[in-house]
């Protein structure tokens, strides 16, 4: 299957959970993996990641927290999958380190090579202001979830 | 990286071949692994594969080999991608919204449905004749580089008569 990563899928929704709050606005890293429901130690690798892509940056101390490193205007979903995924590029035989022989004269590779254009094109035009503007009803959905999260669990099985 | 895998990048190359050739074209595997320089065994997996995808035909004994089971008209990227990587989901959650409890209200999942409908429209767009069409770049480049091997069943056209 032709898709993103797990950590590109997170990555989306941690850079979401902080473009939906006041700009500026520094939080820790387990309080976005509680309401974002993702694996805090997984959070903290992407988060490492996004910082080295200018795309977060943190703050240690009291206080302190990650925030987004730039307006949510000028964050876009191919930023996140560059700084995670290492580029979106469809083949191999695009990328600069590895050109195949027949190179130029390829037609599949000019098909592939226009494939990526157009998604990464596509990838550019998804900035994170406009997913913010349709999120509403999610960040609702989010809070209750994570409340509910919070509650105690009976288990029928002792830990031990 | 997000990208195909290297058997989808193999099996374009495969049909694409095939597709140079004239209609109804039979080549043996190894013809095609050693026109397009590609590893056999891995030429025979990604045939099977294409072959249960309805792309491709195989006939046995003399004077069999591989066909494009279609015209080059009716084979897309898109179907070489279908038959090799399973599809294109760009994540998880858009080809089973039931991953996640929140599917149905998350922005980025509906970015990742559009972006994903982007990639397969594209790709269903790119027929094979019309990549064959301009191989009279790209079959001299390949001549160049490895000495012809047989073709059976017809007459090859353009730059491999």
């Amino acid at each position: 299957m032709i898709g993103i990563s797990r950590q590109s899928d997170y990555a989306a929704r941690l850079v979401l959970h902080l473009a939906c709050l006041e700009p500026g606005t520094r939080v820790s890293i387990p309080e976005i993996s509680k309401t974002r429901l993702l694996p805090a130690p997984f959070t903290r690798r992407i988060v490492g990641d996004l910082v080295k892509a200018g795309i977060l940056n943190t703050l240690r101390g009291t206080g302190g927290g990650i925030r987004l490193a730039r307006p949510a205007t000028e964050i876009s979903l191919l930023d996140i999958l560059e700084a995670v995924e290492g580029g979106v590029v469809l083949n191999a035989c695009l990328e600069g380190g590895k050109p195949c022989v027949f190179g130029q004269g390829c037609l599949v590779q000019r098909a592939w090579g226009d494939a990526t254009d157009l998604l990464r094109r596509h990838l550019a035009t998804v900035t994170f202001d406009t997913l913010v503007g349709a999120s509403p009803d999610h960040q609702a959905a989010h809070s209750q979830r994570a409340a509910q999260a919070q509650k105690p669990v009976r288990r029928s099985i002792p830990l031990s | 990286m997000l990208g195909i895998s290297r058997q989808t990048d193999y099996a374009a190359r495969v049909v694409l071949h095939l597709a140079c050739l004239a209609p109804g074209a039979k080549v043996p595997i190894a013809d095609i692994a050693k026109h397009r320089m590609l590893p056999l065994d891995f030429v025979r997996r990604i045939v099977g594969d294409l072959v249960k995808a309805g792309v491709l035909a195989t006939s046995r004994g003399s004077g069999g080999g591989v066909s494009l089971a279609r015209p080059a008209e009716d084979i897309s990227l898109g179907e070489v991608v279908l038959a090799m990587e399973g599809g294109v989901a760009l994540n998880h959650c858009v080809s089973d919204r039931r991953v996640c409890p929140l599917a149905s209200a998350c922005p980025v999942q509906s970015v990742w449905v559009d972006a994903t409908r982007v990639l397969e429209d594209y790709l269903a767009s790119v027929r094979f004749d019309a990549l064959a069409k301009r191989g009279d770049i790209h079959q001299p480049a390949h001549l160049r580089v490895q000495e012809i091997g047989r073709v059976r069943g017809a007459a090859p056209k353009g730059a491999l008569a």
